[in-house]
């Protein structure tokens, strides 16, 4: 009873150190602010809930991941609405205003928002190599994919990542 | 000389990253040297990641405050943390669903009002979306209650699970334009989503049942005591009048 209640205040501690990078993964998944806000906070709640299960001395950032990402994945599979995982809403994610160089913000802003742009598979793995610094394994054994799959969704975030940044934009507006 | 080695876009990408591992990158170093087009296919790959991570940490600073997780874990009534788990997860579940229909329904500049969004919105929904919803009844009848009861419209559970042809599944919240919408939906006999949908009314008006045809589903329309109804789904017109008349009656 005590040694949960000591993982349980571990766990809170911890998430209160990393919850930005939490809610930052949470809106990669889940694509809008408002739904990030529900699911971080859900995944907070849950694993405090489970904290019995995570092994003190381990990452505890990683394994909220994964909680967030399964919530995440077990509420759209149940759901049955995944469109191939291209429903980002991408227009809706702001940078935090004031920020002194503009310049340097337009161009941050736009490589956010075509990140976002890419399809839910991609932008997670992207996120998680290219953002949290994770290594192809580590990305794999989080998502549940072969290294191989990792490979091919940054693979193809990339080609179109390429395209996408340098191409004239025409119309700005 | 022996054939060029063909590299695909992973490896390519592995290389990039530095994850190739060190006899395939030294080939690839070396076909690099050699092979113009293969450095042109690197070059169409080749992307300042540090400008992601940048974008990316800037988005730290909106991160929302941590939720007060202490006071969660202070609350020492079970049956209430787990029901304001229960809320939240059904918050999440909604707001993932809608999230999911909403990029659809911003495309559709035909929708109006509240019912023509929902009759959208359900068009969306497929026999799976509810087949796989398990409640067990006390889980279902509290869910419903707690849901009806944030609405201001109580809606009892015998009401939904005593109509005919219709196997009741679940409720949630959902919103339009910042009014709480309760939707409450069921599967039919032939395994057809319906839904019933209340929203207060803006104008306290009274309507009378209407049949029509919506996104090519089935559907009554009704309003009384300053609520608004929508029942939808599937092809069977008389399904739905007999569903509707008798809900006009008990809800």
């Amino acid at each position: 009873m005590k040694l949960q209640k000591t993982a349980r205040s571990e766990v809170a501690e911890g998430l209160k150190h990393h919850f930005p990078r939490l809610w930052r993964y949470c809106l990669v998944l889940a694509g809008h602010p408002d739904r990030a806000d529900d699911l971080a906070q859900a995944t907070c709640l849950r694993a405090i809930e489970k904290a019995d299960l995570w092994a003190p001395g381990t990452q505890l950032d990683r394994w909220t991941f994964r909680i967030a990402q399964r919530i995440w994945l077990n509420e759209l599979r149940s759901e049955a609405v995944r469109r191939g995982g291209g429903m980002t809403t991408a227009e809706d994610i702001d940078l935090p205003d004031g920020r002194p160089n503009q310049e340097m913000n337009f161009f941050a802003r736009e490589v956010l928002l075509e990140v976002m742009a890419l399809p839910e598979a991609q932008r997670t793995t992207v996120v998680l190599v290219y953002v949290e610094g994770y290594s192809y394994k580590e990305a794999a054994a989080l998502l549940d994919i072969p290294i191989g799959t990792v490979m091919s969704r940054l693979a193809a975030a990339r080609a179109k990542l390429v395209c996408k940044l340098n191409e004239p934009k025409s119309q700005v507006g | 000389m022996s054939e060029r080695p063909s590299f695909t876009d992973e490896e390519l990408t592995a290389y990039l990253d530095g994850e190739l591992e060190e006899t395939a990158a030294g080939a690839l170093q070396a076909a690099l040297e050699q092979n113009a087009e293969l450095r042109a296919r690197l070059d169409r790959l080749t992307l300042d990641t540090s400008q992601i991570s940048s974008a990316f940490d800037a988005l730290l600073a909106s991160a929302p405050q941590v939720p007060d997780i202490q006071q969660e874990i202070a609350t020492p009534r079970g049956w209430s943390r787990r029901k304001s788990l229960g809320a939240i997860a059904a918050a999440v579940t909604l707001s993932l669903f809608v999230g999911g229909g909403a990029a659809y329904l911003a495309k559709r500049s035909d929708l109006e009002t509240w019912d023509q969004y929902v009759a959208a919105y359900h068009a969306l929904y497929v026999n799976g979306t509810l087949a796989r919803v398990e409640q067990t009844e006390p889980q279902a009848a509290a869910q419903l209650e707690q849901i009806s009861t944030a609405l201001g419209k109580p809606v009892a559970y015998s009401t939904v699970t005593g109509l005919d042809g219709l196997d009741y599944k679940r409720a949630q919240i959902l919103g339009y334009e910042g009014r709480p919408l309760l939707q409450m939906t069921f599967l039919s006999k032939v395994g057809a989503p319906i839904a019933l949908c209340i929203i207060r009314s803006e104008n306290s008006r009274s309507v009378p049942l209407q049949v029509r045809t919506m996104e090519g589903m089935s559907s009554a329309y009704w309003a009384a005591n300053g609520y608004e109804y929508l029942l939808i789904g599937g092809s069977d017109p008389d399904l739905i009048e007999s569903v509707a008349t008798k809900l006009t009656k008990t809800l």
